[in-house]
C-alpha cells in the first residue's frame, strides 16, 4: 500500500492531520484522481473536493443531513465566527459557548438539545470545535465550495442576528 | 481490468461516482450512476479508491466504500479514527444487545450487522458502569458518525457505516464479541488458536 493510501485514509479518518513532507507530496498527487484536493487548515492539511468535483447529491443517494436544532445552532455558531462576510468564514473568530447559548436562547432553543447539537452534532460533522469554552468554526467550513460561500453570503439576513450580549 | 485513459464523459462519471460512494449515507444504488453500472468504469473507481486506501463493496443491494483491511489495520496502530473509549464501550453494549444476544436466541439469522433488534437508552443503562448521561452523550456521537442510524427519534442499533465494513473486518468484530462473552467456550478457544497459528506465519495483524 502506497504512502498516498495511507495518508489519504488518515486524512479521511482524522478530518485533519499534519503530514510528514513526502507524505504530504504523495497524497497531494493522487488526490485529483480522486476528484479531491488537499487543503491546508492551521498547521495541518485535510481533504476538499477538487472545483467542479463537489457531490451535487441530487436524491439519487441518501445524506447526511442536520435536523433543525442543530442547524439552528450551527447557524448562530457561523453568525458569532464569521463577522466578515467578505472573506471566507474559516477560520473566522472564536466564541464561547456562553455566547452561542445566549443567541440560541434569543431564538428560543430548548437548553438541552441546543447543548447535544452544540457538543455533539457539530463537531461530529466537523462543523465547529470545541476547546474548553471556545467554539470556533470546524475544518469540514474550510473546504466549502466558493459557490456555496457565496449562496451564505446571499442569505446572510436569514442568519440569526447577534443579541446585545454577543456583539 | 481498469481503463488506461477516460474520455471527458467517462471521467465525469467515474468521478460523480467515487464522490457518491464515499459521502452516502446509505449504499449506493448502481443503476443510478454510469461509474458503477459500467463493469468497465467501476473497474476503474475501484482501483482510484484503492489507490486512497479504500476499497469498493457491494452493500444492501448497492455499492459502498470502506478501508482496505491493511490500511484500516494501520490506521488502528496509529489510532487514527478509533472511538473514544466510552463511545467504545457503549457501542459494545449495543453489538450485544441488538445482534449478539438475538443471534444466540435465533430471533435474527442474518450476517447483516444492520439487521438487529434495538434496544434503548434503560436497557444500556442497566450497565451500571456507564452512566445514562454518559451513554446518552455516547449515542448522540455514534450518531452523528452514522455508526447509530442518525436522528433523533432513530433505534439504538447499528447503523449505515457498519454497511462499510468489509468481510473480513465484520468476522473479525464478531470474533471480538465471541471472545468477550463467552472466553471460555469452544469457539473462543478456536479463534484464539486460529489467531496464534496466523501470527506465527505472519499472515494475520
Amino acid at each position: 500500500m502506497t504512502d498516498a493510501a495511507l495518508a489519504l485514509a488518515v486524512l479521511r479518518a482524522t478530518r485533519a492531520q499534519k503530514l510528514e513532507p513526502q507524505d504530504l507530496s504523495a497524497a497531494r498527487s493522487v488526490a485529483p484522481r480522486l476528484g479531491r484536493r488537499v487543503v491546508e487548515v492551521g498547521d495541518g492539511v485535510t481533504l476538499g473536493w477538487g472545483d467542479g468535483d463537489e457531490p451535487q447529491p441530487d436524491g439519487t443517494y441518501s445524506v447526511y443531513s442536520l435536523s433543525r436544532v442543530p442547524l439552528v445552532t450551527f447557524a448562530c455558531c457561523l453568525t458569532l465566527c464569521w463577522r466578515d462576510r467578505h472573506a471566507h468564514p474559516y477560520p473566522g473568530r472564536t466564541t464561547t459557548r456562553k455566547a452561542v447559548l445566549s443567541l440560541a436562547r434569543a431564538l428560543d432553543l430548548d437548553d438541552k438539545h441546543f447543548k447535544g447539537a452544540l457538543l455533539h452534532d457539530l463537531p461530529g460533522a466537523g462543523l465547529v470545535e470545541i476547546s474548553g469554552n471556545t467554539v470556533r468554526l470546524g475544518v469540514a467550513i474550510a473546504v466549502w465550495p466558493n459557490a456555496q460561500i457565496e449562496a451564505l453570503r446571499r442569505l446572510r439576513d436569514r442568519l440569526p442576528a447577534p443579541t446585545e450580549d454577543t456583539r | 481490468m481498469t481503463i488506461t485513459s477516460l474520455d471527458p464523459g467517462q471521467e465525469t462519471d467515474v468521478r460523480a461516482a467515487l464522490s457518491a460512494l464515499e459521502l452516502a449515507r446509505d449504499p449506493v444504488p448502481g443503476e443510478t450512476f454510469k461509474g458503477l453500472s459500467d463493469p468497465s468504469l467501476r473497474a476503474e473507481v475501484a482501483s482510484r479508491l484503492q489507490a486512497s486506501g479504500r476499497v469498493l463493496l457491494t452493500a444492501d443491494g448497492g455499492y459502498f466504500s470502506g478501508y482496505d483491511d491493511s490500511i484500516a489495520d494501520r490506521l488502528v496502530e496509529k489510532g487514527a479514527g478509533v472511538l473514544e473509549p466510552t463511545d467504545r464501550a457503549v457501542l459494545t453494549l449495543v453489538l450485544l444487545l441488538t445482534v449478539a444476544v438475538p443471534r444466540a436466541k435465533g430471533r435474527i439469522s442474518g450476517s447483516d450487522w444492520t439487521d438487529a433488534q434495538p434496544t434503548s437508552t434503560d436497557e444500556l443503562a442497566l450497565n451500571r458502569h456507564l452512566s445514562k448521561r454518559a451513554i446518552r452523550s455516547s449515542v448522540r456521537r455514534l450518531r452523528a458518525a452514522g455508526i447509530l442510524p442518525p436522528g433523533h427519534g432513530a433505534p439504538i442499533a447499528p447503523g449505515p457505516q457498519f454497511l462499510r465494513l468489509t468481510q473480513r473486518r465484520g468476522a473479525r468484530l464478531w470474533e471480538e464479541l465471541v471472545l468477550l462473552c463467552k472466553p471460555d467456550g469452544t469457539m473462543a478457544d478456536v479463534i484464539r488458536r486460529r489467531r496464534r497459528r496466523a501470527a506465527q506465519v505472519g499472515g494475520e495483524r
